[in-house]
């Protein structure tokens, strides 16, 4: 029992780090308010402490082996995620008014409920085989969810991307994500000797053989769809960026990811002179100094906030980065690189590339094929979110109106992150024990 | 295996694929093609490319089709502050007016429409916006702020200033210097001798080193007859600006307020050796020098006087003094 | 298979492609940068691309390339953050704030504050507007205390407007005149402002007061106002002097103005600055100008008045030894060749003044031949001089007019020297006539001359400047001169005495006071003569000396002696 219990020690230590950091922030908060330390706070910070601690413990108990990196690298992420939440919200309401006050008890409780959604997903015991099996309901039930959002979702910035259930505001775009890799997983996995090994000649050019060009077809389509029914670019680069690394995982070839790119850039510019908004993301990327006040607003200002924060950053607190529009979701980025600097964004840089290293690490430590495919994709997803909305805020690739996991304000995408490194770690509780630690 | 032999090994069923997929391979094709922009029949339709504000106004309606009061005045209130930042004053008024209607306890719409009114150059409304803001929210720092840089700029009431001042320096304390002896020079510009005294103590109290808030107060002091106070705060002042000319200066009255002339004119020839061409000083020196019978050095520093570009009085005094 | 040379070829494309991306990080270029990041990573991916294929194990490659190409991503993104936030930051920066902003809507620029010890100057550079208490302007009273200009309720009152050409206007529209002007540092207080006091105003706030002084003039007014209402409406001036000190008495000149209509009262409205205005429009219309100062302003020719310099130059340079002196009277005087001969006023005037006469009867009966004569005797040189010490010197010259307090013209003897020396010119200007141009005040001198016993006194009209119970000024009366000796004076004075007795100017005779005097009829072209008078009184003492001009008056003895009559009967207190 007792060494049981010291077997995850490592995760422990990195838990006391990551909440020692939100401990830190927190107190930074606290006395730039005035000092005032209320039993709000303490409640909030003994809750995030014992309920991943608890997480922690009970998964030493029990002994399965997951990976001991992973979790904590979560709790840090959502703990900054919960500090800046707390941080933007009396700048917010007092700049756009009082529909913002309460994002960060909000935040908390979306915290702390994936951790629970974690917990489920690692604690309950169900298999992974029932993904695998019934990977035709999960993908229809994500596709009819996204085409019931399309059609009585609430608009909002000219999009239907938010599905009302009352209380709970759900975009359905989110576990679509984990519904189209557990899908895409199964398939490939499924033809994986097929699509690696055949090729179909028509003519002189060589193809891609056709059960490729299905699920190809089927990603076209849903790209496409995206784009023109939800106007959701973000989603659509983020699919579409997990599906080619599937697929590269699966045959090997680069040449089909390059073919991939192509077909994908040939598409973008041939939509980009029809779709106005398509325009407006582009030109902002290019040049946002043309429209400052229009276009390229946005950019503009997280441009400022970035060059204000300087190496060190202005503070937490202590800057101003409300002037950027969507401060505390999409452009979070922005936020921390005004506040904590090019040192606070580098590390949260180096957290997602740790988050990634470890979650290819247990992909290749899989059990099987499909969990191989599972864990890439998933970690795929989640990397290849937090590049797209990073590069997007820092100018290097058009912007796109995704979230940062983890961080970024918002409910449905914390609970699907956590729901996902539950998966994580489940899959690399199956694995096989790692030949060197 | 290799290419080849999966070439070799699979061809049959290859070729059963192939020929079974055929239409769903050109179907593919198709879409594929009319993707990439080749000319069909039904094309897409070519949208007006979207103005600037779009975004706000599709907020505005998103807003007003969810209905909730405030959140259709935050929206109101976004597209006034683009209306605003492009230059469109007055449509950016109708906005926040509209907001306002639909918020009326919202302080921050007040504060911006009044800097709209102000762009416009309508100072009035702008006050009166920027009074409503101060009464729905005694803490809001930025209409405090607002108003007083628009007070100071129209200059009409002196008094509203000085007290705005004073409510600024409670709330940022970490201002509370600067705000204090801005609000003390008003209140002495008014001479209400007395709160210009408290203000500027409590400037001191606040940030001991302003020097700005010494020297008002030496002169305070000087014009009440407390010479000593006046001449310490000058020291403090000098000692702190050791290249502060006008401190010279004044503490050298002082100094022959109080008796001390040869103080008085070692302190002018400071303020002088710094700034060789300040008239006040050349006026005084000379004026203490003709007292003493230096008819010579007081002659002199006349004549550089001459050249300056000075006020009827001190031309007046001057050639008095010369006659004499 | 991969070779070491290739692990070793691909190290170096890999050490290129980070200088790329060295290169390209610090490029303006947004778009360049962009392409520099795409080359520069492909380029640094080699190594470890290689490097997977030789190390890692077949199945882990995939998933190996894939995390590579994560990690590029990521470093993409490091990069494109250390060019935003470490070498375009201020660029970025300054670019954000020469956007137009929202008015108003900044921070306090606290940011900006200079540091204590880099001020050059504290404060808030506040000048005070010098507030001198309003002093009441002081006032100007005659030798007797009455008050001649005060001001009232903030206004200038003048009670005598007859005395507008000595006390002059102080006007907030049109300025000072007068004594308001020559005096008016005093009457003003400007004179007791001190610099100190006026700086320490500025710097504080401080009010600070200005004395002003009242100025005492030497004028009697009951004599002025007997002197104009001799004068009555006639154009012409009268002067009257005290040939002791040189102290005026009476300055009176037709036509007169009223100062109390040029000035302002304290607060003044439209309709005070409108009359104002009409009345100076009014008196700067006029022809007859009545703003001029005639007594000390006003040049006339002197007629024969001017006989009374030639005798005392005649006495006085020895060419005559005195009164009795004989010179004749022809009936006509030739004097050059090509001139028109002197002729008397008179026809057969010897036969008043006897043949051969003397130069008491000539100068009592105004013989112009005589003095003609005399001139001639005295020749252009001495002359002129005599003149100059009298106070005439030439119109090309400098003739700087004695009296300083208040403006006054140099009378001239003649043109210039060059004149003097034709003869009939200077027997011309001897007896009367030629270009001499005089005041009625240098007239008054000239008798002033013979009453003080030869010695010249500055005239003053300043008696005594005080400033509440202190004098700061009283005036001494100053000699200019000895111009004749005291000798020659008292022969003179007989003269003058004589020509009272029994010559043209017998009316002036006031019953138990000798007076002395000569008329003068000043021929001027297109009208009337001027007429002349000029006396002292009593012959004996002389206190008064005095001139009147009566403009276009015809004979002086006719229309200025009996005015100058009354005003020493007056001053002497005779009727």
């Amino acid at each position: 029992m007792r060494q049981r219990a010291g077997s995850r020690l490592l995760e422990l230590e990195l838990l006391i780090i990551a909440c020692l950091l939100l401990i830190a922030g927190l107190g930074m908060l606290i006395a730039e308010a005035g000092g005032l330390v209320r039993w709000a706070d303490v409640a909030i910070v003994g809750a995030f402490v014992s309920l991943f601690v608890l997480l922690s413990l009970v998964m030493a108990l029990r002994c399965w082996g997951e990976d001991q990196v992973l979790l904590p690298i979560a709790a840090l992420l959502a703990g900054i995620g919960m500090v800046l939440a707390r941080r933007l919200e009396p700048d917010l309401v007092a700049r756009y008014g009082a529909i913002y006050s309460g994002i960060a008890l909000k935040q908390v409780v979306w915290v702390l409920l994936g951790a629970i959604v974690l917990a489920l997903v690692v604690f309950v015991p169900w298999r992974m085989a029932w993904l695998r099996r019934y990977r035709y309901t999960w993908l229809a039930l994500g596709l009819a969810l996204v085409g019931l959002t399309a059609l009585i979702g609430v608009e909002r910035n000219g999009a239907r991307l938010w599905l009302s259930l009352g209380f709970f505001q759900l975009q359905p775009v989110e576990p679509l994500k984990i519904l189209l890799v557990i899908y895409l997983a199964a398939y490939l996995d499924d033809h994986r000797n097929l699509i690696g090994r055949a090729s179909y000649w028509l003519g002189n050019l060589k193809l891609p053989p056709l059960p490729y060009l299905t699920p190809l077809g089927l990603m076209w389509g849903l790209t496409v769809g995206l784009i023109v029914i939800q106007k959701d670019l973000g989603a659509a680069l983020l699919f579409f960026a997990i599906f080619l690394a599937m697929l590269y995982l699966v045959t090997n070839q680069a040449g089909y990811i390059i073919a991939g790119l192509l077909a994908f850039a040939a598409g973008a510019s041939a939509l980009y002179p029809l779709f106005g908004h398509v325009q407006v993301r582009v030109d902002a990327w290019r040049d946002p100094w043309s429209d400052p006040f229009g276009n390229g607003y946005q950019m503009v200002q997280a441009l400022y906030a970035l060059a204000n924060g300087g190496i060190v950053g202005a503070g937490l607190g202590l800057g101003d980065p409300t002037s950027v529009p969507e401060s505390h979701t999409d452009f979070v980025f922005a936020a921390i690189g005004e506040e904590l600097g090019f040192v606070g964004a580098f590390g949260l840089l180096l957290c997602y590339a740790l988050l990634a290293l470890r979650g290819y690490r247990i992909a290749q430590q899989a059990r099987n094929g499909f969990q191989q495919l599972l864990a890439a994709g998933l970690t795929t997803a989640i990397i290849a979110q937090a590049f797209i909305i990073t590069g997007g805020v820092t100018n290097l690739i058009p912007l796109t109106g995704i979230t940062l996991p983890f961080v970024s304000y918002g409910g449905s995408s914390t609970l699907v992150n956590f729901a996902m490194v539950g998966i994580l770690l489940r899959i690399s509780a199956a694995g096989k024990p790692a030949v060197v630690n | 295996m290799t290419n080849d032999q999966a070439r070799c090994g699979n061809w049959h069923l290859l070729r059963r694929a192939r020929r079974r997929h055929r239409p769903a391979v050109l179907f593919v094709l198709i879409v594929l093609a009319g993707c990439s922009g080749l000319p069909l029949p039904g094309a897409w339709p070519t949208p007006t490319p979207e103005s600037p504000l779009v975004r706000f106004d599709r907020a505005i309606a998103t807003a007003e089709a969810e209905g909730e009061a405030q959140a259709r005045a935050a929206a109101y209130l976004a597209r006034g502050d683009a209306r605003a930042g492009t230059g469109a004053y007055e449509l950016a008024i109708d906005d926040y007016t509209r907001a306002i209607e639909l918020d009326p306890a919202n302080a921050r719409i007040y504060n911006n429409r009044a800097l709209a009114h102000q762009a416009l150059g309508q100072i009035d409304a702008a006050l009166d916006d920027l009074f409503t803001a101060t009464e729905l929210d005694p803490a809001y720092v930025r209409a405090y702020r607002n108003r007083v840089a628009l007070l100071e700029q129209a200059g009409n009431d002196q008094r509203l200033l000085a007290g705005d001042y004073g409510r600024l320096a409670e709330l940022e304390p970490a201002s509370a210097g600067v705000y204090r002896y801005r609000q003390g020079v008003i209140l002495h510009t008014l001479r209400d001798f007395a709160a210009a005294r408290a203000a500027y103590d409590a400037a001191l109290t606040a940030e001991p080193q302003q020097v700005d808030a010494l020297y008002e107060r030496a002169l305070l002091s000087y014009a009440e007859g407390r010479l000593p106070d006046a001449i310490a705060d000058l020291n403090r002042a000098i000692q702190l600006s050791p290249r502060a000319t006008n401190a010279y200066y004044a503490r050298g009255l002082a100094r022959n307020a109080a008796g001390d002339q040869a103080g008085a004119i070692a302190d002018l020839g400071q303020a002088l050796a710094l700034n060789p061409t300040y008239a006040e000083a050349l006026l005084a020196r000379a004026a203490l020098l003709s007292a003493r019978g230096d008819r010579a050095g007081a002659i002199a520093d006349l004549d550089r006087l001459e050249q300056r570009e000075i006020s009827e009085d001190m031309r007046r005094a001057a050639a008095v003094l010369r006659r004499r | 298979m991969v070779t070491r040379r290739r692990i070793a070829f691909n190290s170096v494309l890999a050490v290129t492609g980070l200088a790329v991306l060295a290169i390209g990080v610090t490029l303006p270029g947004a778009m360049q940068w962009r392409l520099h990041l795409l080359t520069g990573l492909w380029l640094l991916s080699l190594l470890p691309r290689a490097l997977i294929t030789a190390r890692v194990v077949d199945a882990a490659r995939g998933i190996a390339r894939l995390g590579l190409v994560v990690l590029l991503a990521l470093g993409a993104v490091t990069l494109q953050l250390v060019r935003e936030q470490a070498l375009q930051a201020n660029a970025t920066r300054a670019r954000v704030t020469t956007l137009r902003q929202p008015a108003g809507d900044q921070p306090p620029d606290t940011a900006t504050l200079v540091r204590p010890a880099d001020r050059t100057a504290l404060g808030s550079g506040r000048v005070w507007p010098v507030a001198a208490i309003a002093a009441v302007r002081g006032a100007i009273r005659d030798r007797n205390g009455v008050v001649l200009a005060e001001t009232v309720n903030g206004r200038r009152v003048y009670p005598f407007p007859d005395l507008g050409h000595i006390t002059g206007f102080s006007s907030r529209l049109y300025g000072n005149s007068g004594i308001e002007s020559s005096q008016d540092e005093d009457l003003s207080g400007a004179r007791t402002l001190s610099p100190i006091a006026l700086l320490e105003g500025r710097l504080l706030g401080t009010p600070f007061a200005a004395q002003p002084a009242d100025v005492q003039l030497t004028i009697d007014v009951q004599l002025q106002q007997v002197a104009q209402a001799a004068l009555g409406d006639r154009p012409g001036a009268v002067v009257l002097l005290d040939p002791r000190t040189g102290a005026i008495l009476a300055l009176a000149t037709y036509p007169r103005f009223d100062p109390n209509l040029l000035v302002l009262p304290e607060r003044a409205s439209e309709a005070d600055v409108a009359q104002a205005q009409a009345a100076w429009q009014e008196l700067a219309a006029r022809a007859d100008g009545p703003l001029l100062n005639r007594a000390t302003q006003g040049l006339y020719p002197p007629g024969s008045v001017i006989k009374t310099l030639t005798a005392a130059a005649a006495l006085d340079s020895g060419l005559m030894n005195g009164p009795e002196a004989q010179v004749t009277c022809p009936e006509r005087l030739p004097t050059e060749a090509g001139a028109p001969p002197v002729v008397n006023a008179v026809e057969n005037l010897s036969r008043r003044t006897g043949d051969p006469s003397d130069l008491r009867r000539v100068y009592a009966w105004s013989c112009n031949t005589a003095f003609a004569q005399i001139g001639l005797a005295l020749g252009p040189e001495r002359f002129a001089a005599y003149a100059a010490r009298f106070g005439l010197g030439m119109r090309d010259g400098t003739g700087a007019p004695a009296l300083r307090d208040i403006p006054a013209e140099a009378g001239t003897i003649a043109g210039d020297m060059v004149f003097l020396q034709r003869p009939a010119a200077l027997a011309d200007t001897a007896f009367g006539q030629g270009q001499a141009l005089v005041t009625p005040l240098d007239m008054a001198q000239m008798v002033a001359v013979a009453a003080n016993n030869g010695a010249m006194m500055r005239p003053y009209l300043v008696q005594e400047v005080r400033v509440g119970e202190t004098v700061r000024f009283a005036a001494q009366p100053e000699a200019l001169g000895q111009v004749i000796t005291s000798q020659a004076a008292a022969q003179l004075r007989a003269i003058m005495a004589a020509s009272v007795e029994s010559g043209y100017a017998s009316p002036a005779a006031l019953p138990g006071i000798q007076v002395g005097g000569k008329t003068g009829t000043a021929e001027a072209p297109g009208g009337p003569p001027h007429a002349w008078f000029v006396a002292i009184a009593p012959v004996e003492q002389p206190q008064f000396a005095i001139a009147v001009i009566v403009e276009r008056g015809g004979e002086g003895s006719r229309s200025a002696l009996p005015v100058a009559r009354q005003v020493l009967a007056a001053a002497l207190g005779v009727q």
